[in-house]
């Protein structure tokens, strides 16, 4: 099984544990980046604990690891173009108290079986799933979004040659602490990217 | 007094420092991947801001420490973790960052020293959301305020090296940057004043 890269700045919140090791999931310091080889990744998770100008600098490592089919899932409130097809991240006009996530339909498998109050609230706080949106681009599939339309996260797979997933928000692998449904979004998140890189790897041969 | 903060370039470092309601508080803003291109000696305060690289803020610490010992200022928000700065002494907290959404609930804390010139600007309740840490506090040090543990999330050490360190467990950048949070203001503001005089 091919790991995941998880690629982020070394800090409390982004630690991995054995759970998150035994799951295939691979620490990648951000300023690692230009001396990995990213091909030996079935994906890589991009929390928003980065320097945006270094990926900004390093782009194109991440367009030629998408060019060969590879997954990228970001997590970042980006506000410099490093991710392709992706505009900035705007904050949302609506109340933290009064925006509501929403799954569009029909769900996608990440998020089966989980029911969206337990997206709205970690216990009983609203406004950590996400506080912003972004332009989805026209051919994009939009996932998540919130009561006025606004793109939360979407799926682009004709901007590059692999899968963007580009999300206006919180870190969704580590989203599910509490013992309710979210609890299956980090497995879930894994395992829907390892097929879509599987897939994309198929469609090259 | 000549304030620098670091910026690691994160989204919410970016529109904290887009902020014009918190420019007063620092005249420089330092990327900490260059750090070694600043003459850091043109500063009286250095604010290390929440959230840093622990990769950075190791490969720095001898600039830090040297700081420290020029008698300066240095101003810690978050976590220290992989004893970036020696001395200090931090612990992993679980966080509490529900208490107020529940009735008749709390968060305790209880404020120390309270007599610092600090406490001119803030009060204890503008300290008061959530905590990723503990630290305890060395000998001779201030708590400004304490858990019901006996650690602290906010303290000034003027006796263990010739400038004085002040530190806090605390992440109003963070919060503020995210626009999450916005109690944390108040206290960021009473800092900056602090700071600032």
């Amino acid at each position: 099984m091919k790991p995941i890269a998880y690629i982020s700045m070394d800090i409390q919140f982004t630690r991995l544990q054995e759970i998150d090791y035994r799951r295939g999931l691979v620490f990648l310091q951000l300023y690692d980046i230009p001396y990995a080889d990213l091909s030996a990744y079935a994906g890589i998770l991009i929390t928003n604990f980065v320097e945006e100008a270094f990926l900004l600098d390093h782009k194109h490592i991440l367009e030629d690891y998408l060019n060969d089919g590879g997954v990228i899932f970001s997590q970042a409130e980006n506000f410099l173009p490093w991710l392709p097809g992706c505009g900035n991240w705007k904050r949302s006009p609506i109340s933290l108290r009064d925006r509501e996530i929403r799954l569009t339909e029909p769900v996608h498998p990440i998020f089966y079986g989980i029911d969206p109050y337990d997206l709205n609230h970690k216990k009983g706080v609203r406004g950590f799933f996400s506080r912003g949106y972004l332009e989805a681009p026209e051919h994009s599939e939009v996932i998540v979004e919130d009561q006025d339309g606004k793109a939360i996260i979407y799926i682009d797979r004709k901007t590059t040659g692999g899968t963007i997933v580009a999300g206006a928000g919180t870190d969704l692998y580590r989203f599910g602490i509490e013992e309710n449904s979210s609890r299956v979004l980090s497995t879930q998140m894994l395992n829907w990217i390892r097929q879509e890189y599987e897939a994309n790897k198929e469609e090259q041969k | 007094m000549k304030v620098a903060i670091l910026d690691n370039g994160y989204s919410f470092h970016h529109r904290f420092f887009q902020m014009e309601e918190f420019a007063y508080m620092y005249d420089d803003v330092l990327q900490i991947r260059q750090l070694h291109t600043y003459d850091l000696s043109q500063y009286d305060t250095l604010i290390v801001n929440d959230r840093m690289s622990l990769l950075l803020l190791k490969r720095y610490q001898s600039y830090f420490i040297k700081f420290l010992q020029e008698g300066k200022r240095l101003v810690v928000f978050g976590e220290v973790l992989d004893n970036w700065l020696p001395g200090v002494y931090w612990e992993n907290s679980e966080v509490n960052f529900s208490w107020w959404v529940k009735e008749h609930g709390d968060l305790p804390l209880t404020a120390n020293n309270i007599d610092h010139p600090l406490y001119q600007y803030v009060c204890l309740s503008d300290m008061k959301w959530h905590y990723h840490g503990t630290f305890k506090v060395p000998e001779g040090a201030k708590s400004l305020v304490d858990t019901p543990d006996g650690r602290s999330i906010i303290y000034i050490d003027d006796v263990s090296y010739n400038g004085e360190l002040v530190i806090t467990t605390l992440d109003p950048i963070f919060h503020i940057g995210l626009g999450f949070i916005d109690q944390s203001k108040p206290f960021l503001h009473g800092m900056a004043k602090w700071l600032k005089k």
